[in-house]
């Protein structure tokens, strides 16, 4: 029997040697970052750490989380041409795609430890998150991460208040996801983790407090994949020439250029939509969006209730973002009858609570009707964008 | 009694019951003498001939699979 | 939380287990702390409110059947009121099988099935007056015992419990500790490697042209082997670490020279179920009764409602029902050969025949598998 235990004992330390070696192998043998990975959206961003960690490294970095508006990069103001090479002295990090809301940026801001303190850190709210019941299970879980909620809960910097918000928000995900596509597979260790959290109680502590060497082998696990992902994403991704010419725009005429290409870019409908944009979503199918939202309500959603636990994710950390906040597209909605007075409840909804903190607010709305704004019904566009890269340079050289 | 049991257990095997007796040991399933079947029957005999009732899940197939088990495990009940 | 299935749970159990090896290593009683294990992963499997009510709901009327039963039977000692617990007993079973909504949610937890024919055979086996005096945490322990919730052993209530109450000497725990951990070793082997190396290489490229269908049915039938008889073996080897020894599920099926010989050796908690209570007992019966007046046109009518049980048990589908059926014939045919044919049982014995019927056995439960699989219609 001893010589049985005794073999048990020794395969454990080695393999246990084994593991524990596996993260520092991996990190001396990563690649340098490479800045370029900012200008495209890749999902190892939004579901990995490292990426953003590294990219938070270098001060001349703003790291923007967004939703689908990120993908518009065939936009000529979009950030990622605007500022290319560095053109006023700072890389954007494009971090989200469709469907990351704010619970979503949540998780990532509270699993990046203290990396993003000295970072300027730009967040895009867009309206249409704020339906009724915010974020839906199954895109709440294309974007989740098991790495970055692991992370959290055992991430002793992080308050028990945020740590329980999080994990009642994961909790009823996954009660939403069963109920609404059946049961989801492959999430135990997260379910289990989420209601430990969500209990917050001695019993679920000393819970989490048994079960923190699985939960903590599996971070090192996720931490060595993402490493891994990252890695073959920077060796792939090509280095940009970079010109860091700290060069002064003349917004105006960025405006006239933007509104140039804008006219030449949607010239087959009166909305301003970019051309190819109208003619899927739109087309001749016009009269069909007549008052389709006239019952829409941005008023009741959980959504708000994720942009506080955002905001507050931010304080916690010392983070004060830039927060923009983007209009819908005015003649369309009357079109479709969402009405100005609805719009506008939503607007100051959202005003109400992101003043309740130390945040550089940026509000759109006031920019409804301004053609070419948007690029399509809800996208920022050619003008829109160009307003954000404005307010993004103001941002990033008051920054520092 | 013996003889009795022994008597039944011989026409449920298709043998005479003396030469059952030339080896009590053996191995009544092995040899083929007894299947699942042949043993539900011969309980139903024991208890309509003899009076002595035994569920089936109360015995095991090795506590009664030779002739000597047999009268054993019928004496104790008997 | 799936048993058996993630990385959590083995770290779970694990952590719940050593305490229990302690325990059976300095030669003290696990029954305690077993049930204990046994009610966190109630907890961790029935991990939503209702599936937990449920569960206890499920529980508490059996516990109720069991403790009513012997008081009646005692008063009004007729065999249609066993009939009549038994048809209760497996009521919650029936409200799953034909999908009877209860507030909204279709009643059902994990193992429905094998709980339901846990608990009768403690009703069943109390009218024969082998069980005296039901403890009521004895009986949930048994019924809710978790190694083997959700897919078997179906264990026998009798042999539990005594083993409950008999602490085991450090050497016999040992080898007994030793075995548990070979057997959870082996059984991970089965499921999470050559199962799901079949699955994934195997079944899942397949289409539905006939001899795609042909290689379904041998692939299939060793994925079912190598996923149950894997889960049967961790299930049986947690239980031997908590000092149970836990009814075999499997013993080299490939090597069955009939079907008879087949069923003593897959799926063999159920088998043995239902033979013990569903074709002895009609057999015996129909023999006391007289009700045929050839003998053996019992066994054969037993035989295929035996099978037919087999079939519903698993599922009212209609695939499952024609797998019962489709048994109960071979078994009838395997049963007419072994009596009817001179030199047929004899041939069996003989070395030199065995692979030839080795080979034909495996045809036909492979075939029987591939109409249990559903891919058939």
């Amino acid at each position: 029997m001893k010589k049985v235990l005794l073999r048990i004992l020794c395969v454990v330390v080695v393999a246990a040697l084994i593991i524990a070696a596996i993260v520092p192998v991996i990190s001396s043998m990563m690649p340098n970052y490479n800045e370029a990975l900012g200008n495209k959206s890749d999902d190892q961003k939004i579901q990995g750490l490292y990426l953003v960690k590294e990219s938070a490294k270098l001060a001349d970095n703003v790291i923007i989380y967004g939703s689908s508006e990120l993908r518009t990069d065939y936009i000529s103001t979009h950030p990622a041409n605007f500022f290319a090479g560095k053109r006023t002295g700072f890389q954007v990090n494009l971090v989200g795609r469709g469907s990351c809301q704010g619970i979503i940026h949540a998780m990532s801001i509270a699993a990046s430890g203290d990396s993003l303190k000295n970072s300027p850190v730009v967040l895009i709210t867009s309206p249409q998150s704020y339906v009724d019941g915010g974020i839906t299970p199954d895109m709440f879980f294309a974007n989740f991460s098991k790495q970055q909620y692991i992370t959290i809960m055992y991430d002793n910097t992080v308050s028990d208040d945020i740590k329980v918000r999080l994990s009642k928000r994961v909790a009823e995900m996954f009660e939403r996801y069963d109920s609404e596509f059946g049961t989801l597979q492959g999430y135990e260790d997260v379910r289990l983790l989420a209601k430990m959290g969500a209990g917050n109680n001695f019993a679920y502590k000393a819970a989490q407090t048994v079960t923190a060497p699985f939960f903590l082998f599996s971070k090192m696990l996720a931490d060595s994949r993402d490493m891994v992902k990252s890695a073959q994403l920077i060796n792939a991704c090509e280095t940009p020439g970079i010109n860091n010419l700290g060069e002064k725009i003349d917004w105006d005429a960025e405006e006239k250029a933007a509104v140039e290409i804008a006219k030449k870019e949607s010239d087959n409908n009166d909305f301003g939509m970019r051309n190819s944009d109208y003619k899927k979503n739109v087309g001749n199918r016009l009269n069909s969006f007549k008052d389709k939202e006239k019952n829409l309500s941005y008023d009741n959603s959980v959504e708000y209730d994720d942009l506080r636990l955002l905001l507050d994710i931010c304080k916690e950390k010392g983070i004060k973002p830039m927060f923009v906040s983007v209009p819908l597209h005015g003649e369309w909605s009357d079109h479709t009858g969402f009405t100005k007075e609805r719009r506008q409840s939503y607007y100051d909804k959202v005003e109400n609570i992101v003043s309740e903190y130390d945040v550089d607010f940026v509000d759109l709305s006031e920019y409804e009707y301004e053609k070419y704004f948007l690029c399509d019904t809800m996208h920022l566009g050619w003008k829109g964008w160009l307003k954000v890269n404005e307010e993004i340079n103001e941002f990033y050289h008051e920054f520092n | 009694m013996e003889e009795k049991i022994l008597e039944i257990l011989a026409d449920k095997c298709g043998v005479e019951a003396e030469d059952l007796k030339e080896d009590m040991d053996i191995d009544l399933f092995e040899e083929g003498l007894l299947d699942s079947f042949a043993m539900l029957g011969l309980l139903v005999d024991f208890e309509e001939q003899l009076g002595i009732k035994i569920e089936i899940t109360e015995i095991d197939r090795k506590d009664i699979n030779t002739p000597n088990k047999v009268v054993d495990c019928l004496v104790k009940r008997g | 939380m799936v048993p058996f299935d993630s990385l959590i749970w083995f770290y779970i159990l694990i952590a719940a287990l050593i305490p229990a090896a302690v325990l059976g290593f300095c030669g003290k009683k696990i029954k305690y702390y077993g049930a204990a294990v046994t009610l966190l992963f109630i907890l961790l499997i029935f991990n939503t409110p209702v599936k937990l009510l449920y569960v206890a709901l499920f529980a508490l009327w059996q516990l109720l059947l069991v403790k009513v039963f012997p008081p009646v039977i005692k008063k009004v000692n007729k065999r249609p009121i066993l009939w009549f617990f038994v048809l209760l007993a497996l009521l919650p079973m029936f409200l799953n099988k034909f999908r009877v909504e209860i507030g909204g949610n279709i009643f059902g937890i994990l193992g429905l099935s094998y709980l339901s024919f846990r608990s009768i055979q403690v009703i069943v086996d109390s009218y024969d007056g082998l069980i005296d005096k039901i403890k009521v945490f004895d009986f949930l322990y048994f019924i809710l015992f978790f190694p083997c919730i959700s897919s078997g052993p179906i264990d026998r209530s009798r042999r539990f419990t005594k083993e409950l109450e008999t602490p085991y000497s450090k050497e016999e725990y040992r080898e007994l500790f030793e075995k548990g951990i070979w057997k959870l070793f082996c059984g991970a082997f089965y499921n999470f490697v050559l199962s799901s190396i079949i699955y994934s290489y195997w079944l899942s490229p397949l289409g539905n042209s006939f001899l795609d269908t042909v290689s379904y049915m041998y692939g299939y039938t060793l994925f079912l082997f190598f996923n149950f008889a894997g889960y049967s073996s961790m299930a049986i080897g947690t239980a031997y670490i908590l000092g149970v020894k836990l009814a075999e599920n499997f013993n080299m099926p490939f090597g069955a020279l009939d079907m008879k010989d087949f069923w003593s050796r897959w799926h063999i908690s159920l088998s043995t179920w239902l033979r013990d209570y569903v074709y002895s007992r009609f057999v015996m019966s129909a023999l006391k009764g007289k009700w045929f007046k050839n003998p053996y046109t019992s066994s054969y009518i037993g035989y295929v409602l035996t099978m037919m049980t087999m079939g519903i048990w698993h599922g009212l589908e209609l695939h499952y029902i024609v797998y019962g059926a489709y048994h109960g014939l071979l078994m009838c045919v395997n049963d007419i050969l072994d009596n009817k044919v001179k030199g047929f049982k004899k041939l069996k014995r003989d070395k030199k025949w065995q692979p030839l019927f080795c080979f034909v056995t495996i045809q036909l439960f492979a075939f029987g598998l591939l109409i249990f699989s559903g891919k058939l219609f």
